[in-house]
């Protein structure tokens, strides 16, 4: 996993206390904010949807500190905080706009277009377009194997799902956007 | 941990489109010192939302039956209950008066009525007879001893023919056919 032990034992000393909270959540963010925000990114796209989320997202982190009772890591109990966030604000997204497959695709490469901060050629939107189609847990897999690069046993412990399922989605997610390729 | 050669490996097994793809980079971009200003904007919202006073919830308002509950137990309350009982006594007093003063003047206006012999009271009919009904008229005629005696002397001829024209327009048909 990403921090040592004894860093997180430390970041959740100092939360735990109201004098120096904040230092502790400076360091939390200091730690985790990059990966939890790449997390985001990969899953809503735009960077201005994804600061709203990842914002929102750790305003929940320090909110709730106090109940986590470290039966995961700090960063897959964070992890989960920021998937579930993006995961709602999808949702939510989805249901504001399109319904169709093409007009979703369409408002994605629009969007991705008008982005300032996506410099990605064509090959690279069609591989977002075949992305957004996937089920969010298949495209979590996804994310977490290639852009990540994660080996399967670190998913399997974040996710919790054992690293057949994990091999057999990560595959299946592969084979889909190969087909939409070649569509 | 990262495992990027297994990882490679695993893709050009199964696509050598995204592993090359991959290769080129994703296309997202951050601006500049964004981490750094994400932190700050985390911690303001922090201390934004910490400052503004958390509204506490309006406990539910009690039922109509604890209300109508509460407003009988204020006013059954002793000097209260005596006041009201006070109250609902002069009320009751008042419509009992009332009521016999009625009964009163009622007794007395026939009392009075019963010493005018039937005369006066044939004269005050005459008098006022625009002021009757013919229904009523007829009705009196029929119960009196000595009918009525309509003075036509004293009538107007235009009076004379209203009267008949009621009188007509009260009877039925068969009855003008038998005076006919």
């Amino acid at each position: 996993m990403p921090q040592a032990k004894t860093s997180d034992e430390q970041i959740l000393g100092l939360m735990r206390n109201p004098k120096t909270l904040e230092k502790g959540f400076r360091l939390l963010m200091d730690a985790y904010q990059d990966r939890l925000y790449w997390q985001v990114r990969r899953l809503v796209t735009d960077h201005e949807d994804a600061n709203d989320v990842i914002q929102n997202a750790l305003v929940k982190v320090f909110r709730n500190i106090e109940q986590f009772e470290a039966k995961s890591g700090l960063y897959t109990w964070m992890y989960r905080i920021v998937t579930n966030e993006a995961i709602t604000f999808l949702k939510q997204r989805k249901r504001r706009s399109a319904t169709s497959i093409d007009d979703a695709n369409i408002n994605l490469a629009n969007r991705l277009q008008a982005d300032s901060f996506f410099d990605g050629d064509e090959a690279q939107i069609r591989l977002q377009q075949a992305l957004q189609m996937l089920p969010d847990r298949q495209k979590e897999v996804f994310n977490l194997r290639y852009y990540e690069e994660m080996s399967y046993e670190d998913i399997s412990k974040l996710l919790n799902i054992s690293v057949g399922s994990l091999k057999a989605s990560f595959h299946h997610a592969v084979k889909k956007v190969e087909q939409f390729f070649a569509a | 941990m990262k495992r990027p050669d297994e990882l490679r490996k695993e893709l050009e097994d199964l696509s050598p489109r995204l592993l090359k793809l991959k290769e080129q980079g994703e296309g997202f971009n951050i601006p500049a010192n964004y981490f750094q200003r994400l932190q700050k904007e985390v911690l303001e919202k922090v201390q934004a939302t910490e400052n503004v006073p958390t509204s506490t919830p309006v406990p539910p308002g009690p039922s109509w039956l604890d209300q109508l509950k509460e407003q009988m137990q204020f006013l059954l309350q002793p000097r209260w209950a005596l006041s009201l009982a006070s109250v609902a006594l002069l009320i009751t007093l008042g419509i009992t008066w009332l009521y016999q003063q009625n009964q009163v003047t009622t007794g007395r206006v026939g009392t009075e009525l019963a010493k005018l012999d039937q005369q006066t009271l044939d004269a005050y009919i005459q008098d006022n007879l625009h002021e009757f009904d013919t229904e009523t008229l007829m009705e009196f005629a029929s119960n009196q001893d000595h009918p009525l005696q309509l003075n036509f002397d004293e009538l107007q001829p235009e009076e004379i023919d209203q009267y008949f024209d009621e009188l007509i327009q009260d009877l039925d048909d068969e009855t003008i056919k038998e005076f006919l």
